[in-house]
């Protein structure tokens, strides 16, 4: 970090004129000053530095960071010492080492290493967020619309569903689930059919219920779906350019929705077909790999100085006035000093460490290897096969079989839990969206003669979405965090693993990492979502 | 108004009369508009009342068992507060009674609210009551409540349908009578409840309290400006809680001899300071340079060499104080106030010291916060200590100083990023670590320190709003003044960006006390741990624990519903961007 901050330093006395720091006293002044002032009341052009406002600025600022690194140094030291006496230390063995522990579901019950307990709790966990995004962002705008009904029923009914589960705490609600299903549901039996027989099965162990799961074809009959949702979407474009033309309804999503669906029926059939690409996965795999790794690292190395360069460029261009380069002050030539270590240190990290890039290529080669499996010509069968719940007599208990979608309690009560507390703040998300719309707009759009139905979908729903994704993107990331919440009723999730992994080995600080490390990316995964989003949205606006 | 309706003389218009529909009428406006909206309305209906039926087959069930609940109210309450000094929580409460009362006579004296409205809430109340009551007939258990419901609620709705017809549109009532008869019918719950007498009368003691000192601050009113009541309550409200939890609740004996060496030398220091900062005031640039040097100096080597901790503290204190006076001393007016702060400011330090290590309290017979008072203070503290921090933190990551906004940026997205279970795991296992060995906080303590660190940073982004709200033209027009960065942060642009995001902060107030839920996972005792586990394996009251959930529910639902209303009136009393 030196470095860039010595470069800086010297940068802001060299035109330190600009900063205002003491713009009182210009030049100008000297002319007369030999005739009003006494020479010996001349101001000195630039202030001494301990004057300079620049100079205490950066003086504050190395001082302030010394002061924190100092204090990190001494803090860690006294940690490493307080933890030698304990006999632990700051490896991370716990991630090879078997943990000794058993978890309630997931993949790996009883992990074999750390890091298989860890991967475990990371898919529950992204189970919990990723089920609970699609069904809460459904109830939201369900209810978000009902609040705003015509129907006097259905706006209270909405109101009373928001304002009570906005207002207890989640934890309480992921509890109280929790408990419901735990000891309100029927005890299953063996006989035990559930409410709806064939359908759903409730019961103290769990709600099962049918779900069509995906066969081993499932990705060649995929790969026709894809496509038909591309040439869906190209058909939708065409024919709303032809309804532009002509000025009638062309019912552009019927014809979307119809070869949208002929693209399914024919792909169940002849999906086989499409086990050609495993073909084409292999070949590309095994080209792609026959490159030596040293030419990606160069390409990556200049991937990454080029985009610092670009950086730094558009910075300078967005300084630009049509009468030349604006006055740059300290903090800017900072961020452009920064933008180009940061590059360049990507660049040379990329150089001289040969791990990250291989990183990089084993997931690729890994990637296409899995796809090469995924594809068979010889490979035959329904794509989708709908399992039924049951229940089975492995020993003196039933248990609940694994031909449905189990839901156990605990993850009945962190899924309910999550997503209804979610939801009410989407409702009012929907809601608040959806009355930012100027009421002009729906006048406009019934007087064209348009239906209730058609005015919220084409004209009200758009121009709320601009509105509703930036919170609602913070509603996911809250979603995705208070899966952590799945502690207090025994779902491994990835803090419940951490926390009986660090009661096993003590080993607190790395586990309490790891769970940064994971929820940040996580959190940074959906908020590039978000963004992209966004932007698009945005772009439409003008 | 415009000029025509001055020239001619029309009688006064008539109140319009109030509009009635027929239900026949509005059933078929609201509900059967649209063939949608009847479809609509009938599986709503029908869904409804399978839900409400299993809710009251849920609620009236011989095995729920609601009794187990009273008893427990010290639990729920306080925890393991010892009980032989329960006084000390009840004097607690009612300092704040009296605060309310004192606050309700100076805020909301000679407020009014529509009768209508008023006995529309009560008929709304006794409706409630007599469906509620009327369904329950069909579920499993018979019981008192059921016929309190049934014959209450048809009471009250009844008497409301016929005190509706009767009262005129315009009839005003006063707010505080509304609320005092609310009061009375709160205390007459207390003593419908099965409480013990030792609840019982300090609960009704509450009441009086607050009826007492609402009358005394309407007599306050007489002799003292309403704004100046208003500054004092509000010091007061301010000053109460660390008093409450410091003083009453921890009922802390000073031990002369820890205190006795130093003592004499704070007071002395606190003494010194106006002449301090007197002589900066007046001095001129470089002799105030010299003394803030040397107290600089004298400061830094107050902790090279083994002086108590409270002197360090003071000196550092007054160091700040002397660096802030060309600032906010400069008027001798601006320079009185200054002086009350520094002499409330080392008070304070001085006391906090005198508490925290020249004494014992009950925490050395063991824990003493728990329950609902834990929870609260979890809240408020946080709220609190976060304030100082968030603003700390938007105001840096506006900064123009680059390495203060890296920072900044860096806290405020990390901790955004990271769940408050893993803060509170981070507070509770790794702050042991950065301690001597045998050296621990108590668990409250780090607690209310992981809750402050979480919530500055979501704090920092709402301030970061208000500052990026103000116009440029009033930093502009400061600096036209010639005032200096301090002066134009703290007395131009962080007030009015304070004041747009008042709403918001509430939001993350009452978000905070949801959050507070979260400390019963790493063990500490609050309220939904209380109605968790701790009740729910007591002897008598053995899994019980769906009830107990359910009244945690609704202790938070009440507080957070009415912060967040009051909130509501609180945005539009402060008109938020209309004006």
């Amino acid at each position: 970090m030196a470095s860039y901050l010595a470069v800086s330093h010297g940068v802001p006395d060299a035109d330190s004129q600009n900063l205002n720091s003491e713009p009182r006293r210009g030049k100008p002044r000297q002319n007369f000053g030999k005739l009003v002032n006494p020479p010996s009341l001349a101001p000195p052009t630039r202030p001494p530095f301990w004057r300079n406002a620049t100079f205490l600025k950066w003086a504050a600022q190395i001082g302030v960071l010394f002061g924190l690194v100092a204090l990190g140094y001494v803090l860690i030291g006294e940690a490493a010492a307080n933890m030698k006496a304990q006999g632990l230390s700051l490896d991370w063995d716990l991630l090879t080492d078997p943990p000794g522990i058993q978890l309630g579901e997931g993949i790996f019950i009883k992990p074999e290493t750390g890091l298989e307990a860890f991967y475990t709790g990371a898919v529950n966990m992204l189970r919990i967020a990723l089920s609970g995004i699609v069904a809460a962002t459904l109830v939201g705008v369900v209810v978000g619309i009902a609040r705003l009904s015509s129907n006097w029923l259905a706006s209270k009914l909405a109101t009373v569903f928001v304002e009570t589960l906005r207002n207890i705490p989640v934890l309480v609600q992921v509890v109280f689930w929790f408990f419901l299903a735990s000891t309100l549901f029927p005890v299953l039996e063996a006989d035990s059919s559930g409410p709806i027989p064939g359908v759903l099965l409730v019961s103290r162990k769990g709600v099962s219920f049918a779900w069509p799961f995906p066969q081993e074809t499932f990705w060649q009959w995929g790969v026709f779906l894809v496509v038909g949702v591309l040439t869906a979407r190209f058909i939708y474009r065409a024919r709303m350019r032809r309804a532009e033309e002509l000025g009638e309804d062309t019912r552009p999503f019927t014809w979307a929705m119809l070869v949208f669906l002929a693209w399914a029926v024919v792909g169940w059939f002849v999906h086989p077909l499409a086990g050609a690409l495993g073909w084409a996965f292999g070949l590309l795999g095994a080209q792609l790999g026959a490159v030596p790794v040293v030419i990606y690292r160069v390409i990556l190395a200049l991937v990454a100085l080029y985009l610092g360069g670009r950086w730094i460029h558009r910075f300078l261009e967005s300084r630009r006035s049509p009468a030349g380069l604006a006055k740059l002050t300290d903090d800017d030539y900072f961020r452009m000093v920064m933008a180009g270590v940061m590059g360049a240190g990507a660049a040379a990290a990329l150089l001289l460490v040969p791990s990250i890039t291989e990183l990089g290529t084993n997931l690729v080669y890994a990637m296409l290897e899995f796809l090469d499996q995924k594809f068979d010509f010889l490979r035959t069968g329904a794509p989708v096969a709908i399992g039924t719940p049951s229940v089975e007599l492995p020993g003196r208990f039933p248990q609940i079989a694994d031909t449905g979608l189990t839901m156990t309690p605990s993850f009945f009560g962190i899924w309910m839990g999550v997503t209804l507390y979610t939801a009410s703040f989407i409702a009012e998300i929907v809601r608040g969206g959806i009355l930012s719309v100027p009421k002009g707009q729906s006048e406009a759009g019934y007087a064209l003669g348009l239906r209730r139905g058609q005015l919220l979908r084409m004209v009200i729903l758009p121009q709320a979405f601009r509105v509703i994704l930036p919170p609602l993107g913070n509603q996911y990331l809250n979603l995705a965090k208070n899966t952590s919440l799945g502690i207090a009723v025994a779902f491994p999730e990835m803090v419940q693993v951490g926390q009986t992994m660090f009661n096993q080995t003590g080993d607190t600080i790395q586990v309490i990492m790891i769970w940064m490390a994971f929820y940040l990316s996580i959190s940074l995964m959906i908020s590039v979502f978000i963004n992209y989003y966004n932007r698009r949205t945005q772009l439409v606006e003008r | 108004m415009d000029n025509h309706s001055v020239e001619l003389p029309l009688p006064p218009e008539p109140p319009p009369k109030a509009l009635r529909i027929g239900w026949i009428d509005w059933v078929r406006k609201n509900l059967f508009n649209t063939v949608f909206n009847g479809t609509l309305t009938v599986l709503l209906t029908v869904g409804l009342s399978m839900t409400i039926l299993a809710a009251l087959r849920f609620v009236f069930s011989p095995n729920r068992r609601w009794e187990v609940i009273p008893p427990n109210s010290a639990n729920y309450a306080v925890e393991a507060y010892p009980r032989d000094d329960l006084v000390n929580m009840w004097w607690s409460l009612w300092v704040i009674a009296a605060l309310v009362g004192v606050s309700t006579a100076s805020w909301g004296a000679g407020g009014r609210v529509s009768a209508i409205k008023v006995v529309a809430a009560l008929r709304a109340v006794g409706a409630t009551a007599l469906v509620v009551g009327v369904l329950s007939l069909w579920s499993p258990a018979g019981s008192v409540t059921q016929s309190v419901l049934v014959w209450g609620g048809g009471a009250v709705f009844g008497a409301g349908i016929v005190a509706m017809r009767m009262l005129r549109q315009e009839r005003e009532v006063s707010l505080s009578r509304v609320l005092a008869t609310l009061g009375a019918l709160l205390v007459a719950l207390v003593w419908y409840l099965p409480l013990e007498a030792t609840t019982t009368w300090p609960l009704t003691g509450t009441a009086l309290v607050v009826a007492a000192f609402h009358w005394v601050g309407k007599l306050v009113r007489r002799w003292a400006s309403p704004q100046r009541i208003k500054r004092v309550v509000t010091v007061l409200w301010v000053v109460s809680f660390p008093v409450i939890y410091l003083q009453i609740q921890r009922s802390p004996t000073l031990v002369w001899e820890e205190v006795a060496p130093w003592l004499p030398w704070a007071v002395l220091l606190i003494a010194v300071g106006p002449l301090v900062i007197r002589t900066v005031s007046r001095a001129g640039r470089e002799q105030a340079a010299g003394v803030n040097f040397l107290l600089g100096a004298v400061s830094i080597f107050a902790w090279v060499i083994q002086w108590p901790m409270a002197i360090r503290i003071l000196f550092l204190l007054l160091t700040l104080f002397s660096l802030a006076t060309p600032t906010f001393a400069a008027s001798s007016r601006a320079r009185r106030m200054f002086y009350w702060t520094w002499l409330g400011g080392g008070l304070c330090t001085l006391y906090f010291f005198l508490l925290g290590v020249g004494s014992t309290d009950l925490a050395t017979r063991g824990h003493f916060l728990g329950g609902f008072n834990l929870t609260v203070l979890l809240a408020l503290g946080g709220t609190a200590l976060s304030f100082p921090l968030g603003v700390m933190l938007a105001l840096g990551r506006t900064s123009s100083m680059p390495i203060f906004r890296m920072l900044s940026v860096l806290y405020i997205e990390v901790v955004r990023g990271v769940p408050l279970i893993t803060v509170l795991f981070f507070g509770d296992k790794v702050i042991p670590r950065f301690l001597p060995p045998g050296l621990d906080f108590a668990g409250e303590a780090k607690a209310l320190l992981a809750i402050t660190a979480f919530s500055a940073a979501y704090l920092a982004e709402n301030v970061r709003g208000g500052l990026q709200s103000v116009s440029k033209g009033q930093s502009e027009a400061a600096r036209a003044l010639g005032m200096s960065t301090a002066q134009m942060t703290m007395l131009i642009t962080l007030p009015q960006a304070l004041r747009t995001v008042i709403p918001a902060l509430v939001g993350q107030a009452i978000a905070l006390f949801k959050d507070t839920s979260l400390v019963a996972i790493i063990g500490l005792a609050d309220f939904l741990r209380v109605a968790r586990d701790i009740v729910p394996n007591q002897p008598d009251s053995l899994g019980s624990i769906l009830e107990n959930l359910l009244l945690a529910a609704l202790v938070y639902w009440i507080f957070a519903f009415s912060f967040s209303r009051a909130s509501l009136r609180l945005e539009r009393r402060l008109g938020v961007g209309t004006r």
